[in-house]
């Protein structure tokens, strides 16, 4: 929300209530009107520059870069795409305003082609009237049937970057070439905003899983530990079985010299084996951090809404959507905040990669009742493909993938969500998922109440 | 804070009246596009008070010029109702009053919309 220090940038007056004076003609009253709207223009960018700023997120610079578009230029009807970075020359749109996002998609994808090669040919806002030769003529057809007007590449370093559309002016009057100017150069500094986005969010993805990395190292290290406990256990026990034995021999059964030799030497390097065990013992003790959950009592939403802005850049980098919602004045949970964001995180991460680009992901957390219980119910809600009805029965078994084939499109042991599901079984709460196919899954994760 | 942004909601027979005031630019734009377009997913015609709004940058402007095209292609109809200087101002000076229902009043807003 806006503060007191934004700067206030004054707005045009309208030209007809600019005090006229003495009897001033139609043709000076029409050149203060050109005067404003110019001045509406100049403010317009003015404001772009500064409010490109305002978010680090894909989506709400392309909702900020449309808005300002559409009010700069008087149109009800813009949409935004963005190429991906998957070395496919897919556009993947972004926004859409006063366009059904189905169609605006639809229309992205069958512009694209004809769009890029206009784009790599010569990089300049072209008319939809203009598509006139095939195959671009179906795409046409498409425009004229969206109000379609115009379509403008977003450039960084020369490189096409996405593109926008713009439907007819609702005011009187059509592009003119000032207009166009002013378009172009707002996309200037778009291109810039866009191509600056995206570096800070791998940035900061990339900080993220040196993060994970790091973590995960932690973790290998603590199952380290671990492993030599165990194994020191299953040998210690066993090496004092065999110490006792020698010793009881050698005191009480006195064999013949030499058998005694061999059974001292023996009884001397079981001993020894002991001593490094029990320092290995000791060591691994050091080593484990041996407390697997930290439970406390409080807000879940200020965790989460950290997570959520720590996580969003390498969403939205992925060119998915990730929104987080949460209901005021949650009453306080029963949680372990370590393993609720691990849990979160591998409900996300499964959004992430069961999705195609242009989703949209939701995290929402807000009270709930199952079982006739109150709850804290976190969801991590996708508009992906959905999973079918026979294989939710195997979705939360470990090592189990919806597609098991050697083809599968996406890796991983299939551990994530059985991990998870544990981990919220341990927190005394549960995890569910609903699911219909082409309609999006749900994954919720149920925190029980202080 | 008279200038911080806000919405006030208010349902009126059929209609839903949205009282707006404060800054409305590209930090308040997704939230009033936001708060607009769930009236339209409830089948409610929407009057939008602007009488408060203080300042309104390109961004605002063009969030209402969505809100008006999305009540445009359904059967529900949006209203601007007594819109402020800083309103006024910017709709006039790309004449955007054909396409924009604007009425002097909230009430006069009301009755056009049968309510």
């Amino acid at each position: 929300m806006p503060s007191e220090s934004d700067p206030v940038i004054p707005r045009p007056v309208e030209a007809s209530t600019v005090p006229s004076g003495p009897g001033p003609s139609d043709e000076a009253t029409r050149a203060l009107r050109l005067v404003a709207r110019r001045e509406h223009e100049l403010l317009a960018l003015s404001e772009l520059s500064q409010e490109l700023t305002i978010s680090l997120d894909l989506y709400g610079v392309a909702d900020v870069v449309l808005f300002n578009l559409m009010g700069q230029l008087g149109t009800s009807r813009a949409a935004l795409w963005l190429m991906s970075e998957h070395g496919r020359a897919v556009p993947v749109l972004l926004r859409s305003h006063g366009i059904d996002r189905r169609t605006a998609s639809a229309l992205g994808s069958a512009c694209s082609a004809w769009l890029l090669e206009r784009f790599a040919q010569e990089p300049r806002i072209v008319l939809a009237a203009e598509m006139i030769e095939e195959p671009a003529r179906a795409a046409s057809l498409l425009a004229r049937r969206e109000s379609i007007t115009l379509f403008a590449p977003i450039l960084a370093r020369g490189e096409v970057l996405g593109f926008i559309a713009l439907g007819p002016r609702v005011g009187p009057g059509t592009y003119g070439a000032v207009e166009l100017q002013g378009l172009q150069t707002s996309l200037g500094m778009v291109g810039v905003a866009l191509h600056n986005t995206r570096l800070y969010n791998r940035l900061l993805e990339n900080n993220r899983r040196l993060r994970l990395a790091n973590d995960n190292l932690m973790e290998l290290d603590r199952l380290k530990s671990e492993f030599l406990s165990n194994v020191n256990h299953e040998l210690r026990t066993p090496l004092t079985v065999v110490i006792a034995s020698l010793q009881i021999v050698l005191e009480h059964d006195a064999p013949d010299p030499q058998l005694a030799e061999f059974l001292t030497a023996a009884l001397g390097e079981a001993q020894s084996l002991k001593g490094s065990l029990e320092k290995l013992l000791d060591l691994s003790d050091l080593r484990r951090n041996v407390v697997p959950f930290q439970f406390e009592t409080g807000d879940v939403a200020a965790p989460l809404r950290g997570y959520y802005e720590e996580r969003l850049p390498g969403v939205t980098q992925g060119l998915r959507e990730l929104a987080f919602h949460a209901m005021p004045d949650l009453p306080p949970a029963r949680f372990d905040r370590h393993r609720m964001l691990q849990v979160v995180d591998a409900l996300v991460d499964n959004a992430v990669k069961f999705t195609p680009e242009g989703s949209r992901i939701d995290l929402a957390v807000r009270t709930a009742e199952r079982e006739g219980r109150h709850w804290i119910r976190i969801d991590v809600a996708d508009d992906g493909p959905g999973i079918a009805t026979d294989h939710m029965s195997v979705l939360f078994e470990s090592f189990s993938q919806v597609d098991g084939s050697a083809t599968r499109k996406v890796g991983g042991m299939g551990l994530g969500l059985a991990v998870a599901r544990q981990l919220a079984e341990r927190m005394d709460g549960a995890l569910t998922a609903a699911s219909k196919p082409g309609q999006g899954s749900v994954f919720s994760l149920y925190l029980p109440l202080e | 804070m008279p200038d911080s942004f806000g919405i006030q909601e208010e349902t009126r027979g059929s209609a839903v009246l949205l009282r707006v005031r404060g800054r409305l630019d590209a930090r308040s734009a997704p939230h009033l596009l936001e708060v607009g377009s769930r009236v339209r997913m409830r089948g409610r015609n929407l009057v939008l008070d602007l009488s408060g709004v203080t300042f309104m940058a390109s961004s605002g402007l063009g969030s209402l010029l969505s809100l008006a095209e999305e009540f445009r292609q359904t059967d529900f109809r949006l209203r601007i109702a007594s819109p402020s200087a800083a309103v006024t101002s910017v709709i006039q000076l790309l004449n955007l009053q054909p396409f924009l229902s604007i009425d002097a009043s909230e009430e006069e807003a009301l009755h056009a919309l049968g309510v």
